[in-house]
């Protein structure tokens, strides 16, 4: 896992970095249309992308 | 319910102390810190401040708006930079300076505390640490010195900087009169000038250098405080950054006259150089046009309006939490496209190229090599900002921050005044910003000094210099510096210095404070 994680971190970072800033404008839509399992589910993968940014960052 | 208050209270303060710890102990950079902070505020505001999904979705997307803003200037910096390291103009600028002076502490004054500041007035946020670091760094700086100087020595302008948009922010949030706020805004960040301009010198040479620079500090420092001050309690606060700076400048250049400061000519490696192929005055402009094309665009009314035309904003509704923290409803922070200072940066960026692009100065594959330097400090240094902007706002949407100050007052009572200026450096630590230190925190402390019986105005007077403090320690804005002279993933150090600094000159402002209380 180390070694993907190593082989990859320069593309890993910028999908990260590409989630952050695009994921917290489909939170917010999907929290003004109370779509609960939408807004979990993002949720979800902002903090999937903050543990890359913790491995590679 | 005391203990209940303290347990609260500490783990309000635990995404903050992950960070610390993780930054200047474990020598973590800023993005992996942040994120480890975001998973630590996150897990705290849902178990003990009854955050749910609904806030910390909102709390993401005001964060990512906060960042945005920041990052559209770090961006645009490192282009700008970039544009003009290709050149080799920032090599050309330090040996200019070291022919106005060859005092180092001199040079470091007139870069890093007198010229950061003249770009705090005139475009805000970031921008100082960003330009002046890599200016420091042709100099011959050291890059941890190159970082920590401009960020402890223009920390004093932010409040007045870019058209005085944190003391805008302070008169909005209170309801108080500007000119009646003006006052003591001014004469403590008049006392945080002639800090900064010390710890600079300190930083650098220690008591020895200090000794020699006092005068130069003095005669800089009134002009630059003095400007500022009679400025703001004119009613003419939005112009108080800029020209205090401007004044510097001026007064900076006189004082290079000054027989104890004029170059020697003793530095013969400067003098058996070759003569650089671009003269001063090319190796300048870029700094020159970010002059002419900011100036305008924020003094001139009907540009200004014109350039602010277009702006990116999203409302929010009122969000309560499981435990009664309201959070009002509001707009988000707005972004203006084609006005905002990374906006006025990529202007100056674009006719820089063309300008030295048609006098030659770049050779084959220069705009790839830019792109490529660009991407390579500005993606680690992104995550980093937007990991510690969304984490603070959860701390902030769930009640946390407030908690944090609620505590510290809570424990000084009538001795609040000497933290009055401690809650504004909080806010800005955790934020990055010195307005937003005075939003979220400007309304706490007004209503503090009112049950206090204090003073409201020297209260809110500390609170906006203590956010301007803050700016030199806010982990965003070290990232941006740090980024500029290949120290990005590398904080820790600078982080030290200028918190040490920082903690220093906040804990000064406010024994003055308890002092103006108690006489």
């Amino acid at each position: 896992m180390k070694q993907l994680l190593q082989k990859h971190a320069k593309g890993l970072k910028y999908a990260s970095l590409i989630a952050m800033l695009i994921v917290p404008f489909l939170l917010y839509s999907a929290a003004r249309q109370d779509i609960s399992w939408a807004v979990n589910s993002l949720l979800g993968i902002m903090g999937v992308s903050m543990l890359v940014a913790m491995k590679v960052g | 319910m005391e203990n209940m208050f303290i347990i609260k209270w500490l783990c309000a303060f635990s995404p903050i102390a992950v960070v610390l710890v993780l930054m200047i102990g474990f020598k973590w950079g800023g993005g992996r810190a942040g994120a480890a902070g975001w998973f630590t505020a996150l897990i705290v505001s849902i178990i003990f401040f009854g955050a749910d999904a609904t806030l910390l979705a909102y709390a993401q997307t005001k964060g990512i708006l906060l960042a945005i803003y920041v990052l559209y200037i770090v961006w645009m910096a490192l282009v700008l930079y970039n544009v003009v390291q290709e050149t080799g103009a920032i090599e050309t600028i330090g040996v200019g300076i070291k022919k106005l002076t060859d005092n180092r502490a001199l040079q470091l004054l007139i870069l890093g505390w007198v010229f950061s500041s003249f770009l705090q007035g005139v475009a805000g946020f970031g921008v100082p640490i960003a330009v002046v670091g890599p200016l420091l760094m042709g100099m011959g700086f050291s890059p941890i010195v190159s970082v920590a100087v401009p960020a402890i020595g223009h920390s004093w302008s932010v409040t007045y900087g870019d058209m005085a948009s944190s003391f805008q922010a302070l008169i909005a949030v209170t309801g108080m009169e500007g000119l009646s706020l003006a006052h003591w805004s001014s004469v403590f960040l008049g006392l945080t000038t002639y800090l900064c301009g010390l710890a600079v010198v300190f930083l650098f040479g220690g008591i020895g250098a200090t000794r020699k620079s006092l005068p130069a500090i003095i005669i800089i420092g009134t002009v630059m405080a003095g400007t500022q001050y009679l400025l703001s309690v004119t009613g003419l606060w939005t112009l108080a950054g800029f020209v205090a700076g401007m004044a510097g400048i001026l007064a900076g250049i006189l004082v290079t006259r000054m027989p104890a400061y004029r170059h020697s000519g003793s530095d013969d490696s400067e003098a058996a150089k070759p003569a650089s192929p671009m003269g001063i005055g090319t190796a300048l402009s870029s700094y020159i046009f970010l002059i002419i094309i900011v100036t305008p665009s924020e003094l001139y009314a009907p540009l200004h309006g014109w350039l602010n035309q277009v702006k990116l904003s999203l409302q929010f509704p009122e969000i309560i939490t499981a435990f009664g923290w309201k959070v009002a409803a509001g707009s988000g922070k707005k972004i203006s496209i084609f006005g905002h200072p990374g906006a006025l940066l990529s202007y100056t960026a674009f006719i820089s190229y063309i300008f030295y692009a048609t006098k030659g100065y770049y050779h084959a594959g220069s705009v790839k090599r830019i792109w490529a330097k660009t991407l390579k400090s500005g993606v680690s240094t992104s995550i980093g900002i937007i990991s510690m902007v969304c984490f603070a706002m959860i701390m902030d949407q769930s009640g946390m921050t407030f908690l944090l100050a609620e505590g510290v007052s809570k424990l000084l009572g009538p001795v609040y005044p000497l933290l009055s200026s401690a809650v504004g450096t909080l806010g800005a630590f955790m934020t990055g910003s010195n307005t937003n230190s005075n939003v979220i925190f400007g309304m706490f402390q007004k209503q503090t000094a009112e049950l206090a019986g204090l003073s409201v105005v020297v209260i809110l007077g500390a609170q906006t210099t203590g956010g301007s403090i803050g700016s030199m320690l806010a982990p965003a804005k070290i990232l941006v510096g740090c980024s500029t002279v290949g120290l990005a993933g590398r904080e820790g150090p600078v982080l030290a210095i200028t918190m040490k600094y920082g903690a220093i000159i906040t804990a000064i402002i406010g024994l003055v404070a308890l002092i103006v209380h108690l006489f």
